[in-house]
């Protein structure tokens, strides 16, 4: 069963077997793919949430799986790295570089697409108006605040993880992590 | 913020997302250099998954039959779902979790349907797929009787028609060609042995589980009769001016290229052997490959008013993308356009006055032609034509 559909889940807490990784490291295209399916909906998360949505979103993720294909061969599957904070890490780099070179305005969400089942409009648009308020507050975040909250808060990576994706003292991150919190916590009070 | 997630929803992936990523990925570990019109190919691909996302009534869903039904699967696959069956569907990624369905498949990127016991990966085939309803009570059982036992008893069953199918289970795979059957249970995934059934062994269950299973074969049978879906000698890209304009009063559009390699693709001696024909032909079918790729690329050029591979690329992106504009209806103005030129139905505009999207649909409509007619010079009309729409050889083909 493809894990994607079993689990649609926005992080990736569900590693793969080493057995396909190894197959990934020869270049087994099923296996690639296997890969991609798993972790597509992650990448796709985080570079939306820190770039924007739109169709950069959908280049970045393809380019950021490229990277990951031309990199396995060194990709130790026995190590303590897992997969996902390893293509994540990858992801955020790239989404990072983006930023800089293209100074790319983040957009607002578009939810329409993504609401639950059985919910009213006036909660559809209260939801709505939230998104768009947190989405709009996010955007307003230096991007290494950005960065720390998303991975922290939407992919679940610890605080070490953050540190050594980056290549910055845990400490910081703790930091980055607080004011990154502090401003989003502020839009939501408005809100509310 | 523990409902965060829903308050700032992510933006999800194309349905097609990974076989895009895997074409391209595979592009690049060729060790032979594309010609940069195989990177416009790839960004074809991606227009056509743009596509595959924006058709709300096939990128993804779920059914459960209570009756024979027929469903479109993400645009190149058709299930016919026996009553009780369950598919359940996101681009080319099926889960089938009870009943028997049966899959015709069109070529393209890999198609995977999983199922509780195993997963199957075809190319572009026909097969069923039985999930027994009962298979948790049935697994750990003894399968020693065979096929007969098995349709009672085993889990999964996959039945191949045409082509092949890899069924994987584990860390075990078997690839079953036309007329086979693999059986995939808690004791992993093997073909199944016909001369091993033994009639003496079966009981009523399982004679009248065979019953069920040569019912719905027949009717599968049946319905590709009355689909025009039966194995038969023309290639679904072979298009006449009739084919066109059944297309165009869909809005639907198909096409077939001769695939990118660097140097032009050259047939194996297997493949030429199995089209009659000699390993002193493969020069000539590996020059016609290559010819149609350079009068690709160079057309493809001209539109896009650029000789820059990742220009060329981008553009070819961008002409799809804007075709779905509007949405999916806008597109099929665009395709209705070009069926009916080819039909015969509508002049061709003069070259000024076409869109660029226009020109780029117009060169992919043109197919095999170009390839098929250097082809003729060679081996004569009609084996062209044989060799043009050959499915053991290389091709990339698509449906909208």
């Amino acid at each position: 069963m493809t894990p994607a559909m079993a689990e649609p889940l926005a992080s990736a807490s569900t590693e793969l077997a080493r057995a396909l990784l190894v197959r990934c490291k020869a270049r087994d295209p099923a296996a690639f793919r296997e890969f991609v399916v798993r972790y597509e909906r992650p990448v796709f998360a985080l570079l939306s949430r820190l770039l924007g949505h739109g169709p950069h979103v959908d280049d970045l993720a393809q380019e950021a799986f490229l990277r990951a294909f031309r990199a396995f061969p060194t990709f130790d599957v026995d190590a303590a790295a897992k997969p996902s904070t390893w293509l994540l890490t990858i992801a955020t780099r790239l989404a990072l570089d983006h930023r800089k070179r293209a100074a790319l305005a983040t957009v607002s969400i578009e939810a329409a697409d993504t609401a639950p089942a059985g919910t009213t409009p006036e909660t559809e648009y209260r939801r709505r108006e939230m998104g768009s308020r947190i989405a709009r507050a996010a955007s307003e975040l230096p991007d290494d605040q950005r960065v720390a909250f998303v991975l922290a808060e939407f992919h679940g990576l610890s605080i070490t993880e953050i540190a050594g994706m980056v290549g910055i003292p845990e400490a910081t991150v703790r930091t980055r992590l607080f004011r990154a919190r502090e401003k989003l916590k502020t839009a939501l009070q408005e809100l509310s | 913020m523990t409902d965060l997630e829903s308050k700032w929803p992510a933006q999800e992936p194309q349905a097609s997302f990974a076989d895009r990523v895997v074409t391209a990925a595979m592009a690049e570990a060729s060790p032979r250099r594309w010609p940069w019109f195989a990177a416009g190919a790839v960004a074809l691909a991606a227009g056509i998954a743009l596509w595959l996302a924006t058709r709300p009534a096939v990128a993804s869903g779920e059914v459960r039959a209570d009756r024979r039904i027929e469903v479109d699967l993400g645009g190149r696959a058709v299930a016919v779902l026996e009553p009780g069956a369950h598919v359940r569907w996101r681009g080319d990624s099926v889960e089938q979790d009870r009943g028997s369905v049966f899959y015709r498949v069109e070529r393209g990127a890999s198609f995977v349907v999983h199922t509780p016991m195993a997963d199957a990966t075809v190319l572009g085939t026909c097969f069923r797929i039985n999930v027994n309803d009962k298979e948790n009570a049935m697994i750990g059982r003894d399968f020693g009787a065979g096929l007969v036992g098995a349709l009672a008893a085993t889990g999964v069953l996959v039945g191949v028609y045409e082509g092949k199918v890899r069924v994987s289970h584990a860390q075990q795979d078997v690839t079953v060609t036309a007329g086979e059957t693999a059986i995939a249970d808690s004791g992993g995934v093997r073909r199944a042995d016909t001369q091993a059934a033994s009639i003496e062994h079966a009981t009523a269950v399982q004679l009248r589980a065979r019953l069920a299973a040569l019912e719905q074969e027949k009717a599968t049978l049946e319905h590709e009769l009355a689909a025009g879906h039966a194995a038969s000698a023309k290639s679904p890209y072979d298009l006449a001016a009739d084919d066109w304009a059944k297309m165009a009063e869909k809005g639907e559009f198909k096409y077939q290229l001769p695939c990118f390699q660097h140097d032009g693709y050259r047939p194996t001696t297997a493949q030429l052997d199995k089209l009659g024909l000699t390993p002193g032909d493969a020069d000539a079918i590996q020059a016609a490959y290559r010819h149609a790729n350079q009068q690709f690329g160079t057309d493809m050029s001209a539109i896009c008013g650029s000789n820059s591979e990742s220009d060329v690329s981008s553009c070819i992106s961008g002409l799809f993308r804007n075709l779905y504009t509007d949405g999916a209806d806008s597109a099929k103005l665009a395709y209705t356009e070009v069926d009916e030129i080819r039909a015969g139905k509508r002049p061709m505009p003069p070259l000024a006055e076409q869109s660029q999207s226009l020109r780029m649909l117009l060169l992919f409509s043109e197919g095999m032609n170009g390839f098929e007619a250097e082809l003729a010079q060679t081996f004569g009309a009609d084996k062209a034509h044989e060799i043009a729409y050959a499915d053991d050889l290389c091709f990339m083909a698509n449906s909208f």
